[in-house]
């Protein structure tokens, strides 16, 4: 403690940050797909439970991302799945493991001491009901966790609850997302840090071209703590076979993702898609690479 | 009667058997000892006279009183005593019975005797013992050798106390010797017409310091029965205190062994070996009888047998029986029952040694002179030397008396140093061009051989007998040296032997004079000489303050109010001047004074003119300051020392005092005789302080000189300039920082410095004079805190950091994981730096562009970050810096 005074003691200079919601890691998109459309997944079947019995299929993705490689660098392994049960039901699962570049560990006087890879995890689970023909509702918690340093581990339970409306080609979706328990740090007193919970809504729409389609989403966020965020993206499919998208997401300061622009591809057989998507324009995140195999049935 | 003479026949037959192998002895206590040159000193080693305080001399009394003689109980002075290994002391002046009233007031009873370890230099025991309290004066005793200039150059010759015993260590005997210098000076150093023949091991003729001195073809080796000398220690030693060859440069003296460098060569030895070494290792001797006679044919005047019978068999039995029938046979006249063919050797040595086949004189002396060594059993029995044909010679030691090993009864005729190993032994040549030291009276023989040969040169010539020669030496035996009831027969005393019966009357002094210092005088005159130019062996001055008492005066009977003191000439030649000092005389008094000269048998000449003096008046003491008196100045860091030197001009005793100012001020006795005086301004408060030395001669006169000085006012230490901080790249590369360029003192003071490291971790540091060195040990931050200190301790401070940083690593982010501020620092001078911290998911917590440095780096609070993973983008310098940063 006296060392850290003492160095207080000759700062030229010392500003605060702003304050940062608890584990946005959640809020990554991890589904290539989604992630090409700029983030706008809360019309998707694999985030959104609610989405599912309106679904004509259920759909299992594995995907790999490399996050933000040229500053956390992190590796991050993915298993996404929405089931569609019956008419009525819908089940989606989330689980993610994140493997972080190991850091240097460094004491107050500025002396290395080594280094710590950290890593983090998340698991979710949701369920989708259908109402009427037009009206359903989904609902999903999650599970994430992060260890920070050999004895620093943090988690959080949180949740999304989401009204979906459906008509011809158009879903609209609205609710609260990532409403869950704080985190504390170790500031004496204990800084209770709460997850970047949001009131979302969103649109979905889907029109048919003969031999392709297009589907294009948008999202709006407005975070709690204070901060909007959006998304909107799109998709065109040639003969169900060949996909390619593109999005953007805007994100205010206080938004947990930041603003980019995706790119993005797929190709589907038989059910079997594989997809990639690529983000830009952010010097934070951009060139993170998402690459997913799914299996649509 | 028959029987009994036939079984005393066979007894010593039996004796005499074994004499031929075991029981004849070489008469040393041999206890060689290789001679190692010493450093001369001027003083007595181990002695000296010390003057106590009143106090001191007190506490003294009070514990020598109890039995001790060395104090324990002052633990100051007992623990400077025992530095120098003090062994007794004892008052200079003994206490004086009805004069101890006068004595004491005197001051005299505070003059002690110090006896202490004679290795300790007289400068060393000086310096331990003159700062000690209570001690006034230390006084090294002088060597009394004024009058014993060596006379040869023989670089040994100081060591063989044996011919001039000056009493210069402690416990020795002055004049316990043989004073063989004055007959060096004044009468022979020998002649090659006297022949000694050395009855004995064989005496090495090649050594450098006898060569030429043995007769080797009228030598012969009596244990072999052949012509081949082999060189022996016993019969070198022996030969060499007689004839070693004198003023050569070389080695030891020889009594009469002649002086090389004026061409005078001295007396001539043959070797008669009775003792040598068998083919096998062990002892062969024999021929005892036939190498006196042989001596006796071959021109030798003086056998010296330095052996004799031994009584103790194999086992240290002493044969009592043996010893006593022995000692009989040679009690007896040489006849009758009592005949023998030893005593047939002796008797035909005296009465045919000097002279030819019809019984003319050859030599300077007719007929010879056997002389044998008592032993060494001290005991009773000493045959052959109790034979009334031989002189037989006993020993004593440099302390005077009888050596604890000498044979000793009423039929020993002399004594001569033999020696005593508790403190020094007979130095004298052994083969192979060595010296060495024995003892015994083996030793003591060759004395007596080398002062006959003297005698006989001084002294011989046709008509001088063997008889004349005996007279001489047992009527000229130095009585000084007591040695009744020890039986041992008196001292052999060379000049004693010369001069007996002579009359070398000097003649009268003619120009005594005086001169007067103070209360002191000195009367000097010429020594005078007899008709055959033989000095004066002393004087009487004889002096007084009434003319007509000295005018009566004779040494013999001085008077009242008259003192007599002898002066003894030593070597000063006729001619040479004699000095005779008065002191602590009355002042302004006319004395009168008058010189009587006397030769060694005491045959006075007529007195010297009387002379008158007259005494000065009493000058006080003088003390002088050699870097002058003051007044001084002293910065308050300052230490002034001063050198006085106290001197009286009438040489008078002088007893110095301080009286101090300050507890600054120190008054010493200094090694050099001088006085110091050591002023350590830090002692003492700033302000003006005096202090006072006083010098008081022992008559009262009193001298002073006041000391003055100022301390002036301490100004503390003052930080000149910042300290710089430092990054150090190198662990375990030492780097260093003149601190004087940071510090300085208004006084001008030498400041030392002290050092408070926050973390000893990152780096050693140890302050040497103005430079503190630095030596990192691990990579890290510190802070360090210099305190300058001056002489009093008011100090000034400052600070400086130490970064100790991997040399590529050019950005630091700190603590990591960090918990609210976090550090960037970067090179080591400040620059703008764009600082960005985003999350994990890419949100930017923070961006600004701040000054930072590697000794100023900047802050960011990350207090209000959740716990996670941040990314800290540092942009400076044109290059960008990426790290990940752990907020917990």
């Amino acid at each position: 403690m006296k060392k850290i005074i003492t160095l207080a003691a000759f700062l030229l200079t010392g500003l605060a940050a702003l304050a940062q919601p608890a584990m946005p890691f959640m809020r990554i998109d991890r589904n290539p797909v989604t992630a090409a459309m700029g983030g706008a997944e809360s019309v998707s079947p694999l985030y959104n439970p609610g989405i599912l019995p309106f679904a004509s299929s259920s759909n299992v993705v594995a995907s790999y991302q490399l996050w933000a490689p040229r500053t956390v660098g992190s590796n991050h392994f993915n298993l996404l799945a929405g089931i569609k049960v019956g008419e009525k039901l819908g089940i989606t699962a989330l689980g993610a493991y994140q493997m972080g570049k190991p850091y240097t560990i460094v004491d107050a006087s500025g002396a290395p001491g080594g280094t710590f890879s950290p890593n983090e995890m998340m698991a979710g689970l949701g369920i989708g009901f259908r109402f009427t023909e037009s009206l359903g509702i989904g609902a999903t918690v999650r599970f994430a966790s992060e260890k920070l340093t050999a004895k620093n581990s943090y988690s959080t339970i949180a949740g999304d609850l989401l009204l979906v409306y459906r008509t011809n080609g158009l879903t609209l979706t609205g609710g609260i997302a990532s409403l869950g328990t704080g985190v504390a740090d170790e500031i004496a007193g204990s800084n209770n840090h709460l997850p970047p919970t949001s009131v979302r809504i969103g649109a979905g729409y889907h029109y048919d071209l003969g031999e392709g389609i297009i589907n294009a989403a948008v999202d709006a966020d407005y975070y709690l703590a204070g901060g909007l965020g959006g998304a909107l993206g799109a998709e065109y499919g040639y003969k169900e076979m060949v996909f390619v998208r593109a999005g953007a997401h805007v994100g205010g300061q206080a938004a947990p993702i930041p603003t980019y622009v995706s790119l993005g591809a797929g190709v589907k057989f038989s059910g079997v898609h594989l997809d990639v998507s690529f983000l830009t324009f952010n010097e934070i995140i951009g060139n993170t690479l998402t690459a997913g195999i799914g299996y649509e049935f | 009667m028959k029987k009994t003479l036939l079984l005393l026949t066979a007894g010593l037959l039996s004796v005499y058997s074994c004499i031929q192998v075991n029981d004849t002895e070489m008469q040393t206590e041999e206890v060689p000892s290789v001679l190692e040159k010493e450093t001369f000193s001027p003083y007595v080693e181990g002695v000296a006279h010390v003057y106590f305080s009143e106090e001191a001399t007190a506490e003294l009394e009070r514990e020598l009183a109890s039995g001790t003689t060395v104090p324990t109980r002052s633990s100051d002075l007992s623990d400077g005593l025992r530095e120098i290994g003090v062994r007794s002391m004892e008052r200079l002046f003994p206490d004086a019975g009805r004069f101890e009233a006068r004595t004491r007031a005197e001051g005299l009873h505070r003059w002690y005797k110090v006896e202490y370890d004679p290795s300790i230099p007289a400068t060393r025991a000086s310096e331990v013992i003159s700062g000690l309290r209570g001690v006034e004066i230390w006084e090294p005793v002088a060597k009394v050798r004024s009058h014993a200039e060596l006379p040869f150059n023989d670089p040994y010759l100081k060591d063989q106390w044996h011919y001039y015993n000056d009493g210069s260590r402690s416990g020795w005997k002055p004049g316990a010797d043989i004073n063989v210098f004055p007959v060096w000076q004044n009468y022979t150093k020998g002649s090659s017409d006297v022949i000694v023949a050395i009855v004995d091991g064989g005496v090495d003729y090649n050594h450098e310091d006898l060569a030429g001195q043995v007769i080797t073809n009228a030598s012969y080796n009596f244990a072999k029965g052949n012509s081949k000398i082999n060189p022996n220690s016993h019969g070198t030693h022996v030969g060499g205190t007689i004839a070693a060859i004198n003023n050569n440069g070389i080695g030891v003296s020889g009594i009469a062994g002649g002086d090389a460098a004026a061409g005078i060569k001295g007396t001539r030895l043959i070797s008669c070996q009775v003792f040598d070494t068998s083919t096998d290792g062990g002892s062969v001797s024999g021929g005892f009888e036939n190498a006196i006679k042989w001596a006796a044919d071959h021109g030798a005047l003086i056998a010296n047998n330095s052996w004799g019978y031994d009584f103790t068999d194999d086992k240290g039995n002493f044969n009592l029986e043996d010893a006593i029938k022995t000692q009989e046979l040679f009690d007896h006249p040489n006849e009758g029952s009592y005949a023998n063919s030893l005593k047939s050797a002796i008797d035909y040595f005296n009465k045919y040694a000097g002279m030819d086949e019809k019984g003319n004189q050859t030599g300077p002396m007719a007929g010879g002179l056997v002389l044998f060594s008592a032993g060494n059993d001290n005991r009773i029995y000493g045959a052959p030397a109790n034979y009334a044909g031989v002189l037989a010679v006993g020993a004593i030691g440099p302390v005077g008396g009888r050596a604890y090993y000498s044979t000793h009864g009423d039929w020993v005729d002399i004594a001569a140093p033999g020696g005593d190993s508790n403190y020094a032994m007979i130095l004298s040549t052994t083969p192979g061009n060595k010296y060495e030291s024995m003892q015994g009276t083996s030793m003591a023989c060759p004395h007596l051989s080398g002062v006959a040969a003297l005698v006989i040169a001084a002294c011989g010539g046709p008509g001088f007998t063997r008889d004349m020669l005996v007279e001489r030496l047992l009527g000229g035996v130095n009585k000084e040296i007591n040695l009744r009831n020890q039986q041992i027969g008196n001292l052999v005393d060379a000049l004693g032997a010369i001069t007996y019966g002579t009359d070398e009357m000097p003649a009268p002094v003619t120009d005594l004079r005086g001169e007067s210092a103070s209360n002191n005088i000195t009367y000097s005159w010429s020594v005078t000489g007899s008709e055959n130019n033989i000095p004066a062996h002393g004087y009487f001055l004889l002096w007084g303050t009434d003319r007509s008492a000295v005018e009566k005066a004779t040494p013999k009977e001085p008077g009242a109010g008259v003192t007599s003191l002898n002066v003894v000439s030593g070597s000063v030649p006729i001619g040479g001047t004699l000095q005779a000092s008065l002191s602590k005389l009355a002042f302004e008094t006319v004395y009168y004074a008058k010189v009587t000269g006397y030769d060694y048998n005491l045959h006075y000449a007529e007195p010297s003119a009387i002379v008158s003096v007259k005494t000065g008046a009493n000058q006080v003491p003088v003390i002088s300051a050699e870097s002058g008196a003051g007044p001084f100045t002293l910065k308050p860091f300052e230490t002034l020392n001063l050198t006085f030197d106290i001197s009286d001009p009438d040489g008078h005793t002088v007893k110095t005092g301080y009286e101090s100012g300050s507890a600054a001020e120190e008054w010493s006795k200094i090694p050099n005789g001088k006085y110091g005086l050591r002023i350590v301004a830090a002692n003492a408060d700033p302000g003006t302080y005096s202090g006072r030395i006083t010098a008081t001669d022992e008559f009262g006169g009193t001298s002073s000189m006041t000391i003055q000085y100022t301390v002036l006012e301490n100004q503390p230490p003052v930080k000149s300039a910042d300290l710089e901080n430092l990054l150090l790249q190198r662990v375990g590369e030492e780097t260093q920082i003149n601190m004087s360029g940071y510090f300085s003192d208004p006084d001008g003071e030498k400041l030392t410095y002290e050092i408070q490291n926050e973390d000893p971790k990152v780096a050693h540091l140890v302050a040497e004079g103005e430079t503190i060195y630095i030596t990192p040990l691990k990579y890290g931050l510190t802070t360090v805190t210099v305190r300058a200190l001056d002489a009093r301790r008011s100090s000034a401070e400052g600070s400086f950091k130490i970064l100790v940083r991997d040399p590529s690593i050019e950005i630091q982010v700190y603590p990591n994981p960090v918990v609210s501020d976090l550090y960037i620092a970067t090179g080591e001078t400040p620059q703008e730096t764009e600082i960005i911290i985003t999350s994990a998911t890419g949100q930017k917590v923070f961006e600004e562009t701040l000054s930072a440095s590697a000794f100023s780096p900047a802050m960011v609070d990350m207090s209000a970050c959740s716990p996670g993973q941040y990314a800290a983008i540092v942009r400076f310098g044109g290059k960008e810096y990426r790290q990940t940063v752990i907020k917990k």
